[in-house]
Formats: C-alpha cells, structure tokens, sequence
C-alpha cells in the first residue's frame, strides 16, 4: 500500500464518496444537544443539576446562556469544517493486489502470507463492513503484522452480497463460504488453519469451532455473544424492539429487502449512530483541529473512509443478527443453529483467546465477555480500546496485536 | 475543547462555556452509553 501525502485542496477529493452517515441524524443529534445545553446553562451550578453521577459537579457561577451559545456555535461550525476537511483530504488508500486463492460466489481467500510458509491463520471479518479494516493502512494493518512474525494470515473477503448470497442467513454464510473455505486451506496445507475473527466474524468463527471441532485455535476480537444485558441507549433499544416483537421487526427487515433487494448498510449506520448520538460530531470537531498532513489525521481519513464504505446485507443474514441474535438472545441460549446442531461455546475444545475492549460499544464486555466464559479454558485479554481501536490504534499493537501474535505463535 | 487537566482547573475556578460544554457533552455520553438515560428524579421536586 501507498499513503499520498498531499496538501488538501478546496475541492471534495474526486475519489471520496460517502459521508458520515446519517449525516441528518449527526447534525441534528448535535444541535437539539447544544440547545438543551443553553437552555440549562442558568443552573449549571446548582445543587441537583441532572449530571450523569459520574461527573464531578461543578459548583460555582454558571456560565451566561450567550457564552454559551456562542461556544456552542463555533463547536457547530467545527463539526461542518471538520466533515470538509475530510471530504477535501487527498489520502486514498492504495491496497496492494494480494492473490486469490480461493472463490465462491462474491466471497475469496486472499493471502497475505507474503509467502512466509507459516502456519495459516484464516481470519473472518465482519459482514457490516468491509474486511479493509484489517489491512487499513501500512502502519496500522492487522494482516501484515501477522505475516511479519511469520504467521501466514488468509483473509475470508465476503465481498458484497450478489445474486448467490442475498437468500443466506448466517447460518449459510459458514456453511457455504466459512467451512468450505476452512476446509479448502486444510486440503491446501495439510491441517486445519487456526480462527481469528474480529466483530461479528469472531462470532461466525467461534460458531464454527463450536458446531465443527478441529481447528487448532480460535481468537474472537470484539465479537458478540450475549444480548441479553447491556446499558445506556444500545440496550433501551433492543427493549423497545423487543417489545415491538420479533415478528414486527422481522417484517419492517423483509420489506426492507423486498424494496432494496438487500438490507442497506444505511441501517446499520443508523443503528450505530444512536449508540452514542454525539460521537460523530466530537470526533470531527477533534479532527478540525489536526494538522491535515499528519498521521493521525491520515488514519482518522483512512477509518473514515472505511466506515462511508458500508456493506448491504442479505436479508436472512440481516434477520439473524438483528431478530435471533440481538432481540431473541438466540446465541446465548443456545437457541440458535449451525451446521444443524446447537452452538455452544462450551464444546469449543481448542485453546481460545476473546479479546474484549472496556470502551467498545459495538460489543462491550457485557456482550462479548461471555464467549470467554463459556469456552473451557479460555483466556479472556481486556483491552482499554474500543471497537475499532482494538484494531487501528496506536494502542492496538501493544494491547492487542501482540498478545493475539503470541497466542497464535504458541500454536504452531 | 479542553484537556482533562484544563478542564478540572477551569471548573475550580469558573464554569466557563466551553467547560459547561465539555461536561454537558461528556455527561450526554455517559448517559448514551452507560446509562441511566434518565436523571433519578431529586426528592420532593416533579415527578417521583
């Protein structure tokens, strides 16, 4: 891969498309916020002002509601020239062609061994968004990490949906593309590659180390198990959803799909947006103020980008995670099937690593700690990270990488 | 907006907007993604 390092032009980079989606809801989100703050600004400082009980109240004069919207204003502003800055930057990342080794339908096995000879490792993304994330940026990439301490990492691409997949569920997603796959590196190496799955592929790969006892080892990285639990609006949520019903909301998803053929990814950037309504706009106030030739604003573009670049779903896939999974709990209780039995962590037999992140709101602890629970034997490592951090970050190499790097060496 | 450290030296000393604004966005986050949404109600004020 290739960073350009260029000045940013007046102009929305050619290349860049997308933006952070819903944008309406990011603006919106931000504005109906920093109208609540003026209008309370008056009694900041008193006693029994509705702080989160985590915050250390401030006693004192309260700041003027003009002060205050006048901060407010310019915080505005900087979200706007935040978002211009990004869609002006002229990085684009440049992948290098890796080479296929294997296809079916839209999904294929590239490898990024680098030709190393080591012992394979095939890694499963999420079906969200794409599997770039793992290879964002040359000093940030998971996959080339891996293959530089002799590991050699085969990438599960999903690729987006096509003709051949829009009927699966994700049951059908392991049973067509993750076995088959699996099964095509062990004929081609001689023994079965060990798992490692970040988000929702970590769930699909623990699925499969369940239900199809052999691999050598499974590391799942912010992957969810657990639905049941949960706080703040991400769990309010999925109480109103379920109180709506599993069938209602099974029907809004079969619309969805009779209209668009696939459930957009637009959805899931909504549902992720309501996670935390602010984060979009802070982080592109943070953004305003970087220097726009310097790292951290690069990899800032680079995950921004990836996160414009969303995926649509097949809509029997989109029902499982959203109906089975996050309303019905079906994972956790057992209730949910792959390869035609039961999945349960508990007859995962191979040493496993579960990777955690205390700031992931994606799949928090309380969603993904679990999986190291139930597996006998597990090591459960949790990273002061979020969801993506755990991937991208400075911190990430530290925190995560190198311990998943040692896990997995120790299994050769 | 301002570091930690500025902002606990700037409430010591005065709650001035944009520290108002840091607090008021860091406490929106908590309440998102921590919870509780909804503040407890205060003894004998609204609704309880």
């Amino acid at each position: 891969m290739k960073a350009m390092r260029e000045a940013p032009t007046a102009e929305a980079a050619a290349h860049r498309r997308g933006h952070p989606a819903p944008l309406v809801f990011h603006l919106g989100a931000a504005l109906a916020a920093y109208q609540g703050a003026v209008a309370a600004a008056p009694a900041a400082g008193s006693p029994g002002f509705p702080w989160h009980p985590d915050i250390d109240a401030p006693t004192g004069p309260s700041p003027l509601p003009h002060d205050v919207a006048k901060e407010a204003l310019h915080r505005l502003a900087q979200i706007g020239e935040g978002i211009r800055a990004w869609q002006q930057h002229p990085y684009r990342r440049e992948a290098a062609a890796r080479p296929v080794l294997w296809q079916s339908g839209a999904s294929r096995l590239l490898d990024f061994s680098n030709g190393n000879g080591g012992p394979v490792v095939l890694v499963v993304p999420s079906l969200i968004n794409t599997a770039d994330v793992l290879d964002l940026t040359p000093e940030t990439s998971f996959l080339e990490t891996l293959a530089a301490v002799g590991l050699a990492p085969v990438l599960l691409d999903w690729g987006a949906p096509g003709f051949a997949e829009a009927a699966f569920d994700l049951d059908r997603y392991i049973t067509a593309r993750l076995l088959p796959a699996w099964s095509f590196l062990e004929g081609r190496g001689g023994r079965r590659p060990a798992l490692l799955g970040y988000c929702m592929g970590g769930t699909l790969a623990a699925a499969l180390a369940a239900a199809l006892p052999g691999a050598p080892g499974l590391v799942a990285i912010g992957a969810p198990w657990a639905f049941g639990g949960g706080a703040g609006l991400a769990a309010d949520l999925r109480a109103g959803a379920r109180q709506m019903g599993a069938a209602r909301l099974g029907s809004l998803i079969e619309g969805t799909v009779q209209a668009f053929g696939l459930v957009p990814s637009a959805l899931f950037e909504q549902l992720f947006a309501m996670i935390d309504p602010m984060q979009v706009a802070r982080k592109f106030q943070r953004f305003a103020t970087l220097d726009p030739g310097g790292s951290r604003a690069e990899r800032f573009v680079a995950v921004e980008d990836w996160l414009a670049d969303g995926r649509a779903m097949a809509g029997p896939a989109a029902h499982d995670l959203l109906v089975r999974w996050h309303l019905e709990d079906a994972l956790a209780l057992g209730h949910w099937d792959c390869l035609g039995r039961s999945v349960r962590p508990e007859a995962i037999q191979c040493p496993a690593l579960i990777v955690t992140g205390r700031r992931d709101h994606i799949a928090p602890p309380v969603m993904a700690g679990p999986l190291a629970q139930r597996i006998p034997g597990a090591v459960h490592l949790e990273a002061d990270l979020g969801h993506v951090g755990m991937i991208i970050s400075r911190k990430a190499r530290a925190d995560v990488i190198e311990p998943v790097v040692a896990f997995l060496s120790a299994l050769a | 907006m301002l570091a930690d450290d500025e902002k606990a030296e700037k409430v010591e000393d005065a709650l001035t907007a944009a520290a108002y604004l840091d607090l008021w966005e860091e406490s929106m986050r908590l309440r998102c993604t921590k919870g509780p949404l909804v503040p407890a109600p205060v003894p004998g004020k609204g609704r309880e």
